[in-house]
């Protein structure tokens, strides 16, 4: 375990030792790339977003109070920078094609077209998903968030989150087991 | 418990957010119901579908244009604090010279306003008229006069210290400037002020107000250090008049041996000058 915390680094960069930033570039880039691309859909689109949200951090650095963990600052910001992008380009929601093209370029070994198939219907199942469904899910399951960070960062209640999470998988259920009936048949 | 109330604890089931004694209570359950049992494991297997789903790997691009975006904040970081830097120095200079009082603001910017003026007409119309000039030349005097008038009646001892300072610059003292100066000389409770106006004093040595004004100077000062500065100009000045009063310090009784030894042999050198 690396003995820096994000916290610590964070208000290092915030203090003015900016290059410190790096480090926690390496530490989360990676899942907040993933996170853009699994609400967006589109992997150019969620690299300027990458690139967005690092460069708010230096913007605001000095306002980082650290009272909560850091990830939850970085998704505040990721979701202001994401809502900020649609509202100015009036951008779809998401970006089925781009996905498919995505799993294609990723070419999978024959014996595991199955599982390969799986994925690729669990990524269009998700992509269905209302907005923010598919948001607590992601965050949840993939960013690794607590609910209770959730409920935070989301300015709602605990209750409301797990709620919603229960109702999101099950709808990814339904969409899921559509897709594949639609496969089979 | 009904299995309605089970099905709120999924999502911290699926999680393994569910403390221990619910998750028994929970497995329980689903032990003794089909249905819950089905719910509950469809759903976790979806949950772990989804931890299957692979990382999307970013180009290296993308941490490209981080760092080169990250090296452009710094480098503009670094100027902008020298930038910072060498502000603060102008700031402070400026700061050092600009009084605090309203008012002589309001006399400096006016001079500064009226330098500006004549600065200005002087490279355009190559001079001006003559009358103009000599015009403009006077109202400027006239402002500075005020300035170094009002900047000599400060509460400040530094404001009336620079009130001094810019008396050096009026070519032409006027009776009020001189008056002022002198009054500062007698009166200033700051022995460096007094001493700063004795010094101004004596580029108006010439006029006799001023040779009379540093005499009876000299015998209302209580400051050893006034006293023997005040000795010395009227020495420098050859200021004969003065004898008397040196006497009285060379003589007198509760005088500081210092200043004694200063008038005696300031009487010596006067002397030797018939």
């Amino acid at each position: 375990m690396d003995p820096v915390t994000d916290n610590e680094l964070m208000f290092l960069v915030r203090d003015g030792d900016v290059g410190k930033l790096a480090i926690l570039f390496e530490r989360h880039h990676l899942k907040l790339f993933n996170f853009f691309v699994k609400m967006t859909g589109n992997r150019e689109l969620s690299e300027d977003l990458v690139q967005e949200v690092f460069l708010r951090i230096l913007k605001y650095r000095q306002t980082y109070r650290g009272d909560s963990h850091f990830a939850l600052w970085l998704y505040r910001i990721a979701r202001n920078a994401h809502a900020d992008h649609f509202r100015k380009k009036h951008a779809v929601d998401f970006n089925d094609e781009q996905l498919e093209g995505q799993q294609s370029n990723d070419p999978l070994p024959i014996d595991t077209i199955e599982y390969g198939q799986q994925i690729d219907l669990l990524h269009r199942a998700l992509a269905q998903l209302p907005h923010d469904k598919r948001e607590v899910l992601v965050l949840s399951r993939f960013q690794e968030l607590k609910y209770h960070e959730i409920a935070d960062l989301l300015n709602c209640t605990v209750g409301t989150i797990k709620l919603r999470v229960h109702r999101a998988i099950k709808e990814l259920r339904t969409a899921f087991y559509a897709l594949t009936n639609e496969k089979l048949s | 418990m009904n299995c309605e109330k089970f099905e709120k604890w999924i999502p911290d089931y699926i999680a393994g957010s569910l403390d221990e004694h619910s998750r028994r209570t929970l497995e329980a359950h689903m032990a003794a119901c089909e249905r819950c049992r089905k719910e509950v494991s469809s759903i976790s297997a979806l949950w772990t579908n989804l931890g299957m789903l692979p990382e999307a790997q970013p180009s290296e691009n993308m941490r490209a244009r981080f760092f080169t975006a990250l090296e452009a904040y710094q480098h503009g970081l670094e100027q902008g604090k020298q930038r910072a830097h060498f502000k603060d120095w102008l700031n402070g200079w400026f700061l050092s010279w600009w009084p605090k009082q309203p008012a002589i603001q309001f006399g400096m910017a006016f001079v500064l306003l009226i330098v500006g003026f004549f600065l200005g007409n002087q490279s355009q119309f190559g001079g001006g008229s003559g009358s103009e000039v000599r015009q403009l030349r006077e109202d400027f005097t006239q402002m500075q006069r005020l300035v170094a008038l009002s900047m000599l009646d400060q509460q400040s001892p530094i404001d009336r210290l620079k009130g001094v300072t810019f008396s050096y610059r009026l070519q032409k003292p006027d009776r009020q400037v001189v008056d002022a100066l002198l009054n500062t000389l007698n009166r200033d409770p700051s022995v460096n002020v007094r001493l700063a106006a004795l010094d101004a004093l004596l580029q108006f040595s010439e006029q006799d107000k001023v040779r009379e004004g540093l005499i009876a100077s000299l015998a209302n000062q209580s400051s050893p250090m006034v006293q023997v500065a005040l000795i010395d100009l009227l020495v420098e000045i050859q200021e004969k008049q003065s004898l008397g009063v040196l006497n009285n310090f060379a003589s007198g009784d509760s005088i500081n041996t210092i200043v004694k030894e200063r008038a005696t042999r300031g009487i010596e050198l006067l002397r030797e000058d018939k």
